[in-house]
């Protein structure tokens, strides 16, 4: 049996600590990857967090978990390996009689919604609340079409071979309103103009697209709706699968130290 | 005043009057350090990165972009900039200067090509300004946000508020005859009881006439709902709130509702 050990934070972990982060929340969407430097910044020189409420909990000398406790009953960070619920029992336990100690008034954790600390969490007496929300948007259409469509290859492969142009409505200030996605051999290749080659021309929203991408909404309805017109219209499926290959599925994540 | 304000991105002599700004909007920069720390401290700072708006030689607006690495799903992974702490003097809100520092910003950046601009707000301000001014729209989700109350000195300073504002006539038309205790019992909290008298409200310890025992999801969607008891009763008929107490009792706690709706809209936790 596992005999963990919860203590302050001390010079030298650092490493640990943000293997451990990258490790267990690199697999999410809104991951911001940490690095020495940026952690120390993020969490340890944060104004709102002193030395002390720093818990690093070990299994036998291994890092297995850590928690960056503010005095304002933030924590900022919340980390276990492996989703040990034994681990997060624990560590709960040091941050809530951290914080009593302090006479704040309540403790705040944010988790991602799938993982196993969740089940602890609610055997600690915390309950879910709401958040505030993320939004996003972009600069670069074409910038963040490449990046999603690149993992994409071996979907793009069959019966997409062509030049799509892009047209946007209502794009906000400093975002260009055309942008081309020429498909050959499963390469993809997105460029920042309106290509006189497009076979297929589709017009939608702005905001539409980045629902599409980043929201699940269906390019079906928007089609229905007549917020996406694609000309020859029946190259609509076509585009309908290109757009399904490249929006966003998994979920993400975001602990309260990204906020800013 | 005039709308001849200009933006331009920050100079080290602005600083100062940038924290000044900053900390007279947000309270939570109220410390001196937060602003120092967010953005002068950050290994990424970079002044083209802050923009202000200047009248007349007066710093009466600004907005931060912070760069991060961000990765988009498990293997995409794309440069990107969170967007922060926009504040406007007062006297020149709704006259575009927010506009005017988010246009400023993603012009002096244009050439970083960022594919991914992000920033939290509530969604009232977002459907407001930011998804017409720049696009905005919901992230993915999959994060939550858990809360367990410790005590509730919070709910005391809204109590005091409360008394403050009935003192100076603010309920004075709307706060009956009344003489009801109700009990908290929220979940993983401590007990919380409340005495609402046609005096104020206090917080007391003892036997109560009606008894609420909740987890802090639901008290938290009580507290959130600006009117009708529809939550209360959803939450009852879902086993998720339950309430105790004689019906005499039960109907001055629907008649008194707002009271405590009232203590418990503040800040809680």
């Amino acid at each position: 049996m596992s005999d963990y050990m919860v203590r302050a934070f001390r010079e030298g972990d650092e490493a640990g600590i943000v293997g451990l982060f990258n490790e267990v929340y690199g697999g999410y969407g809104g991951f911001v990857p940490r690095t020495v430097e940026y952690w120390r910044w993020c969490c340890l020189q944060r104004p709102d967090v002193r030395v002390d409420g720093v818990f690093v909990a070990s299994d036998g000398g291994r890092l297995c978990g850590y928690a960056v406790v503010g005095v304002s009953g933030s924590v900022w960070e919340f980390c276990v390996a492996g989703g040990d619920g034994k681990v997060a029992e624990v560590l709960l336990g040091e941050v809530v009689r951290y914080l009593e100690g302090l006479g704040a008034s309540s403790v705040n954790v944010n988790v991602p919604r799938d993982a196993c600390v969740v089940e602890s969490l609610r055997k600690a007496g915390f309950g879910e609340v709401p958040a505030e929300r993320m939004f996003v948007s972009t600069l670069n259409v074409a910038g963040l079409i490449s990046a999603l469509a690149a993992p994409q290859r071996v979907k793009l492969e069959g019966g997409f071979e062509g030049v799509f142009g892009f047209r946007l409505r209502d794009a906000p200030f400093g975002v260009g309103s055309e942008f081309s996605v020429k498909i050959r051999g499963g390469d993809v290749e997105v460029v920042e103009s309106f290509s006189a080659e497009a076979s297929v021309v589709v017009e939608l929203g702005f905001m539409d697209l980045l629902s599409v991408l980043f929201n699940g909404a269906s390019a079906g309805h928007l089609f229905l709706s007549g917020k996406v017109r694609v000309k020859p219209f029946w190259k609509f499926g076509t585009v309908l699968r290109f757009l399904s290959a490249v929006r966003l599925k998994g979920l993400w994540y975001f602990p309260l130290a990204d906020f800013g | 005043m005039s709308e001849s304000f200009v933006c331009r991105t920050l100079q080290e002599e602005d600083e100062a009057a940038v924290k000044a700004l900053v900390e007279s909007v947000f309270p939570r920069f109220l410390n001196g350090k937060f602003w120092d720390w967010k953005y002068h401290e950050n290994p990424g700072f970079n002044r083209s990165l802050v923009a202000i708006a200047e009248e007349n030689g007066k710093i009466v607006g600004c907005n931060h972009w912070l760069l991060r690495r961000f990765k988009l799903s498990g293997s995409v992974m794309v440069d990107g900039a969170l967007g922060a702490d926009i504040a406007v003097s007062p006297e020149y809100r709704k006259h575009g200067v927010g506009r005017a520092l988010m246009h400023c910003l993603r012009k002096e950046n244009a050439e970083r090509k960022l594919a991914l601009l992000y920033m939290f707000a509530n969604p009232e301000l977002r459907q407001r300004f930011h998804s017409p001014v720049g696009g905005y729209v919901p992230a993915p989700g999959g994060t939550i946000l858990f809360t367990k109350i410790l005590n509730w000195n919070k709910v005391k300073q809204n109590v005091a508020a409360f008394n403050e504002k009935l003192k100076l006539g603010n309920y004075a038309e709307r706060l009956g005859k009344v003489d009801l205790t109700v009990a908290f019992r929220v979940h993983g909290a401590p007990p919380l009881c409340l005495h609402v008298t046609s005096n104020g409200a206090e917080v007391v310890e003892g036997r109560a006439d009606v008894t609420v025992s909740s987890d802090v999801s639901v008290l938290s969607k009580i507290k959130g709902e600006a009117g009708g008891v529809w939550g209360l009763v959803v939450a009852v008929l879902a086993g998720r709130l339950r309430v105790k107490g004689s019906l005499r009792k039960l109907f001055a706690l629907r008649r008194n509702l707002w009271v405590f709706r009232e203590i418990l809209s503040g800040k809680i936790t």
